[in-house]
């Protein structure tokens, strides 16, 4: 089952289905999300996923399409552990937060376009320009 | 994870409030529970038995 949590080990949290999808994202928002280079998502099933400790707290922002999106975080140290859009029945988990690093080689990059220079993407990965159609 | 395949959602103007209803008057379980700054619910999900429901705060433009 992964597991995973923040950066001070207050938060922890488990997910009980294999995740659906990897993506990487290098789009503003990721970057400034992680202050790096590109996101990671890790997309699971929000009924697999569950918080066992710790206190997290919310940062909604507006979305391209006009949607919300909360942005979940430890209030203890900040760290960043999920993303979820109000009534999806899937939610995004950062993939840094995961104890075991998710294997990037089968994930898709997304909002290539906006990638900064000199950061690689396979050849073979799947990529958009911005958003998957 | 609970075992049904459709998580029905329900927005409401006191997400909080309702939680505390369901839990009280049906044994609705908190699976997961966040909060937004307000102390309002940003998104909650709540179980009995193999059954999940997510509830989110009504908003004007969702």
């Amino acid at each position: 089952m992964p597991t995973g949590g923040c950066q001070c080990g207050a938060a922890r949290y488990e997910i009980s289905a294999a995740p659906l999808d990897v993506y990487v994202c290098h789009c503003r928002e990721c970057r400034a999300q992680s202050a790096s280079a590109f996101g990671i998502s890790v997309i699971v099933l929000a009924a697999s996923f569950r918080l066992v400790s710790g206190n997290v707290g919310t940062w909604s922002r507006a979305t391209d399409t006009g949607g919300t999106l909360d942005c979940i975080f430890c209030r203890a140290c900040g760290t960043r552990l999920f993303h979820a859009g109000p009534g999806e029945a899937t939610l995004s988990v950062k993939g840094g937060s995961l104890d075991l690093p998710p294997d990037l080689t089968g994930a898709t990059h997304i909002w290539v376009s906006r990638k900064l220079p000199g950061v690689p993407i396979p050849h073979d990965a799947a990529q958009f320009a911005g958003e998957p159609a | 994870m609970p075992k049904c395949t459709i998580v029905p959602t329900m927005r409401y103007r006191d997400a909080k409030r309702m939680m505390d209803w369901l839990v009280e008057a049906f044994g609705f379980a908190p699976h997961l529970v966040v909060e937004n700054e307000a102390g309002e619910i940003a998104h909650a999900q709540l179980s009995l038995g193999d059954a999940m429901i997510m509830l989110v705060p009504w908003r004007p433009a969702a």
